[in-house]
């Protein structure tokens, strides 16, 4: 098709449809007028089904019987989904991912997909089946529905259906019209919508937010909203891509108008423009309507770029500005429109076909008698490509203008659908940049726009499933969402394409990843050997960052190959996810999956995080396998074997107790008794827990110790039990309660209570420095000095047995340091005794120790650091003594 | 204001402190309007270390709760904000506390640090309370406590390792290391010495082949992680540095102290008699020099500068009068920071001195040097047995027991059982589980015949009697211990030298554990930049064992920064595997 043909002028703008490419597939005979269409953004495929909410006399769509149907680009059938019912239904349109949602007014729906044809039921659940859904709009991944009572609910993903109530939208009546505005489009973050008052004006509702009305100057209060517009009998409401602008249609004093408002809420100007929608050469069907507005009212208004929206009636377009319109009368009857970011797709029996707004390059370029550069330029390639060049040294020669030229022509050929013209024209800029060098032009323009037009043509492969009709400006667009348009190539199990183009503009390794992933979850399916199978998809991913061979694995499992997925297991480089899978399979298959759980445990031990090996642990201890069973497995690794017990001790003792007996750890079972034993508040109950402790150290004899010291606590504990006992019956005596043994000696001596405590001690068989030492302590508590001192001198007389620095420190401690310093004095060794009083700051002392004991070289040794004058005096009156 | 005795470091923490503080508001602000805070009081503590209460109170937060302070949660705020460590007794309380808690308008966020368990969680599950809670994770990662040391601050990272075995501990590590390597570049020498030290490596390794991170980094030459247990005798020694004695006297939580406001010469209002402190060579001036030193060498210092600083004053009172300028008013800002410095210092080391000077610190001390010189077991026991008898602190008896038992090899079976049972005769039956597990963590244990620690001492030279303790410019890391070298000191000191262990082979495998060096190690040569070294460390690390790594960094001329999972010394070491039964 000649570039310069189809063009439309508005007002000195041009708009022009641009065909794709001839329908040539069943689609010829689809029935768009009568039926549900849905046509998905991205230059996707087409969804039909049939319209029950119409009446029609003559059917005539044997092709939608039964199903749902998805049109390729050129109208060939992709797939056919089943659907009989005949309920209401309240949408019908694509999720941003590019599956089908078809929404019923009871709240059931089906996401259908377009490739394998195959569909998912999900469920509202009860809410709407009371209040039933009257309409819904998709939302990303999700949708915004409205009920017979005009509320509305927010379903963020549609894949997890979660109802989010929106505020009440305080209508009575049906709005003619509403919209929905994505939330990452919105200041709020939050979903947002725009609902035609019946009463005039735009209701405002941010989801559970907000509910705020413009637009209507009764019912506004805030005086800024007051310089706004009234605007009523809005019939609809369309947005454009950016979602910046505003356009309504409004039906005035029988007229229409469309109104186009930028900065919607906050700008006080609009620009208002009357059409007529007459279509005086269409037959409509006969009604009893007689309400022009109804009769007259388009089917839908659509943004075509930013500064145009079109108009659908029954057979026309119109195509209206903010200062002047066009109707233009469409040669097919039957289509369906779609936004796109950059214009408006229009699918006809026929045709597929995009309808945009020229860019100046192009009308320079193409602009029939043109005399611009860019004109220029591409005749003079066009001359010299036939050989038969023109003389074009003007052109040459004028570097500003030939800088134009280039430009031109290179977005010409962005702009450009068919390859042949694309190509015409970037090898004229070419041609004219050789003569430019780098100047006036972005060196890197010719570059990017050839690596570009490269994916959108390669997107495009016209006709077969999974093409995609796309423009250069909307690959620029789902370039700067690479999740999405992966996910988009991969519906259609395009994985070559796919690597090749993230390879191509250099993605990221997540979405590379995805791809594999994807591929293998495909390849699983095939009739082909386990091993085989694995080798292949080994050989293709090894070198790839970041696989999810857990996914693979699921799905092998899912479609029942086990083995293969253990095989694909091995291969998961994260445990993390290895093991829930290994757990998931044990349960997924009933019966033998004794193996799962032994390898998830050893990978979870591998994995050396805790959780994981938390998580097998309580898993596997839910199963009802035989308990021998169990722990055996678990014991196999001290790492498990440390877990268990862990969990066990904080979740269930007795099981722990069990536990312990079969690994024959005795003296974690004695632990673990005592531990119970003093758990217990009844002093009965805790000699019987500590008597099970000793059985259990009785039967390992690795360490001795735990069982004399438990009889020893058992034996104090019984007599302290008869004790009690004996002091219940008289009354007001205070209940001994149990205490370290040797605090009950200490008590006795701080009482004075001799005899007894020296019985006390012969019974628990207290050695008797201890017992010197905790008399020691008695006598200093009490401050019976005379007592300490005899007692001591009596008990270190023939060796120290209670070290004089330690009852030193106690007695300094105490305030009587003179007596503490006393007590240093006395070790046996001056010389530790001298060095220990120096570091403690006592000269004098030290001093005095080293005369006493006639230390002449340790006077010598000291004297250097003695700086006190009186201990300084005594050092050198005794050296000077002893000299003589 | 950057501090001109300070050299400039390569390793920039501040990122880490703009990045937690950012973190931490983002936090709450996921809790809109007023709310109380319930905290554990390790989180609390966290939270002072990272941010000003100021901002706290910005982000609505309204009344702030210790979790062990109270047995009930009021409603008269319903938004609650609770951030718990996942210890089971924990989670087990405040999920008892929820559940009794009668306020149906009640919105609980239960935050995990430094994330959930699968074990809390089944807990809150059995409990009833799952459904009730919105469950987050948060990680306060590393936390600067100085330019040079970051730590996780997890006081039972210790035991964790040894007693409970969880597993848990190194993935915070190796995920601590990896965020490490997102900043700087991955690392390309990387240094293990303990089986600890493996774990870590290993999960490090998984993570990388799976890291988008290609980037090697031009920064940080080596990583070396060491586990505590290859190294126990250390911190059972008292430390001897200005900071390390600070930590042992007065107890330091990460980098803050509370010391009586008596030690500054002020009287305290009752209720508030301490004054907290925060030990960084950011905010205090002199503490670069100080922290390292030892008391003796610490006096002389302190008294050197306060000479320099009082003639600096003068001469530029003398200044002042001609002219008035920035210069001048930076200047006086200066010296009257340095001035406060300085009494500070010398108040608190003062109040160090005179604790010094007691029997009980000669004699422990005395026993500690005996025990690391070589003198027969029987003396020390002999005192160790009387200390018990006494009921002194029990951490502090173990402590020295733990010492002797470690560079004996164990004790022998009478003396085991002797002391065994003493302590339970005189601290109660209880404290067996406690026995229990300083045997299992092989602190103290029957003698295995093997007496590695003199051989040890002597291969690696862990005994220099040379060190003189008033030495202000000390070069042997041995000084940080007067006389004993910390072994992690030497293990560095022999990469710095030779950039391998290789030709140590006999001397390392006197050291139990795993072990793993780069097979050619690489140097990195920027021009003017000193290669940054990161010496991580599991399981606590000393303000001894630091100051003794300081000093290898300077010697060696590379950026030492220091991370572990907590400040530790020995009376902090034996006390979490205290058992409460």
């Amino acid at each position: 098709m000649d570039p310069s043909a189809h063009w439309k002028e508005l007002n000195r703008k041009y708009y022009k449809f641009h065909q794709f490419n001839t329908i040539t597939g069943e689609q010829k005979s689809l029935d768009f007028f009568y039926q549900r269409i849905a046509v998905s953004k991205w230059g996707g495929p087409l969804a039909a089904t049939k319209n029950y909410n119409q009446v029609i006399l003559m059917r005539t769509d044997d092709l939608l019987k039964d199903s749902i149907v998805f049109f390729s680009n050129n109208g060939k059938i992709i797939s056919k989904a089943q659907y009989k019912e005949i309920d209401r239904i309240a949408l019908f349109d694509f999720l941003e991912d590019e599956q089908l949602l078809l929404l019923k007014a009871n709240g059931s729906y089906y996401i259908v997909d377009p490739f394998k044809g195959t569909k998912k039921t999900y469920d509202l659940m009860d809410q709407f089946k009371q209040q039933q859904i009257l309409k819904g709009l998709i939302v990303n991944n999700g949708f915004v529905l409205m009920t017979t009572n005009f509320e509305f609910f927010y379903i963020p993903n549609a894949y997890e259906p979660q109802v989010h109530k929106m505020k009440p939208s305080n209508l009575t009546q049906e709005p003619e019209n509403w919209q929905v505005i994505p939330p990452q489009k919105t200041q709020s973050g939050k979903v947002e919508l725009l609902i035609a008052n019946p009463d005039g004006g735009i209701i405002h509702i941010i989801e559970d937010e907000k509910w705020k009305i413009y637009y209507n100057k009764d019912k506004i209060v805030n005086e800024i909203d007051k310089k706004l517009p009234d605007l009523r009998n809005i019939k609809m409401i369309s947005l454009s891509s950016n979602y910046k602008n505003l356009a309504l249609l409004q039906y005035i004093n029988q007229r229409w108008v469309v109104t186009f408002i930028s900065d919607f809420f906050d700008s006080t100007d609009c620009k208002q423009i009357p059409i007529d929608l007459k279509e005086e050469d269409v037959k409509k069907e006969e009604s009893a309507e007689k309400d022009i507005s109804k009769i007259e009212r388009p089917r839908r208004m659509l943004w075509c770029g930013d500064d145009c929206v079109a108009l659908q009636l029954q057979q026309y377009l119109v195509l209206v500005s903010q200062d002047s319109y066009i109707k233009v009368k469409m040669s097919n009857p039957h289509f369906a429109l779609k936004q796109e970011v950059d214009g408006i797709r229009i699918l006809t029996q026929k045709k597929n076909e995009i309808l945009r707004k020229l860019p100046e390059a192009y009308v320079n370029v193409f602009l029939p008698l043109s005399i611009k550069p860019g004109a220029q330029l591409h005749s003079a390639y066009e001359s010299f490509e036939q050989k038969n060049p023109i003389e074009d040294d003007e052109l040459r020669s004028k570097k500003t203008e030939l800088g134009e030229a280039v430009n031109d022509c290179i977005k010409s050929g962005q702009f450009e659908i068919n390859p042949e013209y694309q190509m015409k024209l970037l090898k004229a800029a070419s041609y004219g940049k050789t003569f430019l060098g780098n100047q006036l032009i972005d060196p890197n323009l010719l570059n990017e726009t050839c690596k570009y037009l490269r994916v959108s043509n390669a997107l495009r492969r016209n006709g077969s499933v999974g093409g995609r009709v796309v423009t250069y400006e909307q690959v620029l667009q789902l370039i700067k969402n690479p999740d999405l348009f992966i996910t988009l190539m991969l519906r259609y199990n395009l994985h070559y394409l796919a690597i090749e183009i993230s390879r191509f503009l250099k993605f990221q390794i997540k979405q590379k990843s995805t791809i594999y992933t994807h591929w293998a979850c495909c390849k699983v399916d095939s009739q082909m050997d386990d091993d085989q199978l694995c080798q292949i998809i080994k050989e293709k991913i090894k070198e790839e960052k970041g696989v999810s061979f857990t996914q693979i694995a699921q799905k092998s499992i899912e479609i029942g190959k086990s083995q293969l997925a253990l095989k694909l297991l091995d291969n998961e480089q994260s445990l993390s996810k290895r093991i829930p899978v290994l757990i998931w399979m044990a349960n997924y298959q009933q019966g033998n999956n004794n193996s799962y759980y032994e390898k998830a445990l050893i990978d979870a031990i591998a994995s050396k995080d805790s959780n994981l090996i938390y998580l097998v642990i309580m898993k596997f201890l839910k199963t009802d396998m035989d308990e021998t069973y169990k722990f055996g497995i678990l014991s196999q690794n001290p790492v498990a074997q440390a877990h268990l017990i862990y969990y066990l001790r904080n979740f269930d003792d007795k099981y722990l107790q069990k536990y312990l007996q079969y690994l024959k750890k005795y003296d974690e079972c004695g632990l673990l008794a005592i531990n119970q034993a003093y758990q217990q508040s009844n002093l009965g109950e805790k000699i019987r827990f500590l008597e099970f402790a000793q059985k259990y150290f009785e039967e390992e004899s690795k360490d001795s110790f735990y069982s004399k010291i438990l009889q020893e606590q058992i034996r104090t504990l019984t007599d302290l039990k008869q004790e009690v006992e004996r002091e219940k019956k008289e009354k007001n005596k205070a209940i001994m309660e149990e205490r370290p043994l040797n605090s009950i000696m200490e008590a006795f001596l701080s009482k004075d209570n001799i005899q007894l405590a020296q019985d006390f001690a012969k019974t628990y068989k207290i050695p008797e420095r201890r017992f010197n030492i905790t008399r020691v302590k008695a006598l200093i508590n009490n401050k019976n000095w005379e007592e300490l001192e005899r007692f001591i001198n009596e008990k270190n007389k023939k060796n120290v047995s209670i070290p004089y620095e330690l009852v030193a420190d106690m007695l300094i401690k105490a305030d009587q340091e003179e007596r503490g310093l006393q007590m240093i004095m006395k070790m046996p060794d001056p010389e530790e005794s001298c060095y220990m009083l120096l570091k403690i700051g006592q000269q004098r002392h030290a001093v005095q120790v080293a005369i006493n004991n006639k230390k002449s070289q340790l006077i010598q040794d000291i004297r250097g650091s003695i700086n006190d004058n009186q201990a300084r005096a005594q050092l050198e009156m005794y050296l000077s003594q002893n000299q003589k | 204001m950057q501090n001109p005795n300070i050299p400039q470091y390569e390793f920039d923490i501040t990122i880490y402190k703009d990045y937690l503080k950012n973190k931490i508001i983002a936090l709450f602000e996921t809790m809109p309007g007023n709310k109380q805070l319930i905290l554990s009081q390790r989180v609390l503590q966290l939270l002072k270390l990272s941010i000003e209460n100021k901002l706290l109170q910005e982000s609505g937060i309204k009344k702030t709760l210790t979790i062990e302070n109270i047995t009930q949660i009021e409603n008269d705020i319903t938004q609650i904000f609770i951030i718990i460590p996942p210890k089971l007794d924990v989670t087990r309380k405040i999920a008892k506390m929820i559940k009794a808690a009668n306020g149906p308008n009640n919105t609980y966020k239960l935050v995990f640090w430094p994330s959930r368990t699968i074990l809390a969680k089944e807990l809150l599950d059995q409990e009833g309370v799952l459904s009730s809670v919105e469950i987050k994770d948060f990680s306060f990662d590393l936390i600067p406590l100085d330019l040079d040391v970051l730590s996780l601050e997890m006081p039972d990272a210790f035991r964790d390792m040894m007693i409970d075995q969880d597993l848990s501990i190194y993935n915070y590590v190796a995920d601590s290391i990896n965020r490490i390597q997102i900043v700087m570049g991955n690392i390309p020498n990387i240094y293990c010495k303990g089986d600890g030290a493996k774990m870590v490596y290993d999960i490090i390794k998984v993570e990388n082949s799976q890291s988008d991170q290609n980037q090697d980094s031009q920064e940080v030459e080596s990583l070396i992680i060491y586990d505590r247990s290859i190294d126990l005798v250390t911190p059972m020694l008292t430390q001897l540095v200005y900071e390390g004695l600070i930590d042992e006297q007065f107890g330091i939580n990460g980098n803050l102290v509370s010391l009586q406001k008596k030690v500054f010469g002020k009287e305290g209002q009752e209720g508030e008699e301490y004054q907290i402190l925060q030990l960084n060579s950011e905010k205090d001036p002199l503490m670069y020099k100080v922290r390292g030193l030892q008391v003796a060498s610490l006096a002389k210092y302190l008294y050197e500068q306060a000479k320099q600083q009082e003639a600096e004053k003068t001469e530029f009172q003398k200044e002042k009068q001609t002219q008035l300028n920035e210069r001048i008013v930076q200047q006086a800002k200066k010296i009257k920071l340095e001035q406060e410095s300085n009494s500070r210092h010398l108040n608190i080391s003062g109040k160090i001195a005179e604790n010094i000077k007691t029997i009980s610190f000669y004699k422990l001390l005395s026993l500690e040097q005996g025990i690391i010189n070589g003198d027969k077991s029987e003396r020390t026991l002999d005192y160790i047995e009387a200390m018990i008898q006494l009921e002194m602190d029990l951490n502090k008896v173990v402590r020295l027991l733990a010492l002797r038992s470690l560079v004996d090899g164990g004790l022998k079976q009478k003396p085991f059982d002797y002391m065994r049972r003493e302590i339970v005769h005189v601290y109660g039956f209880k404290t067996i589980a406690f026995l229990n597990n300083l045997s299992k963590a092989g602190m103290v244990y029957k003698s295995d015949a093997k007496q590695l620690f003199f051989k040890l001492q002597e291969q690696f030279k862990l005994l220099n009697v040379d060190i003189r303790s008033d030495d202000t410019d000390p070069k042997d890391p041995a000084y940080t211990y007067s006389g004993h070298c910390p072994l992690m000191a030497r293990l560095t000191e022999k990469v710095f030298d030779k950039g391998s262990w290789k030709p140590f082979k006999t001397q390392m495998q006197l050291i139990n554990g795993f072990q793993l060096e780069p097979e050619r190690p690489i140097k990195l040569n920027i021009p003017g930049k000193k290669p940054i070294v990161i010496v991580y460390i599991l399981g606590g690390v000393t303000y001894g064992e630091i100051a003794s790594l300081r000093l290898l960094g300077k010697q060696f001329n590379k950026e030492v920064i220091i991370c572990t999972t907590n400040m530790t010394n020995g009376t902090k070491l034996i006390s979490s595997l205290r058992e409460r039964i």
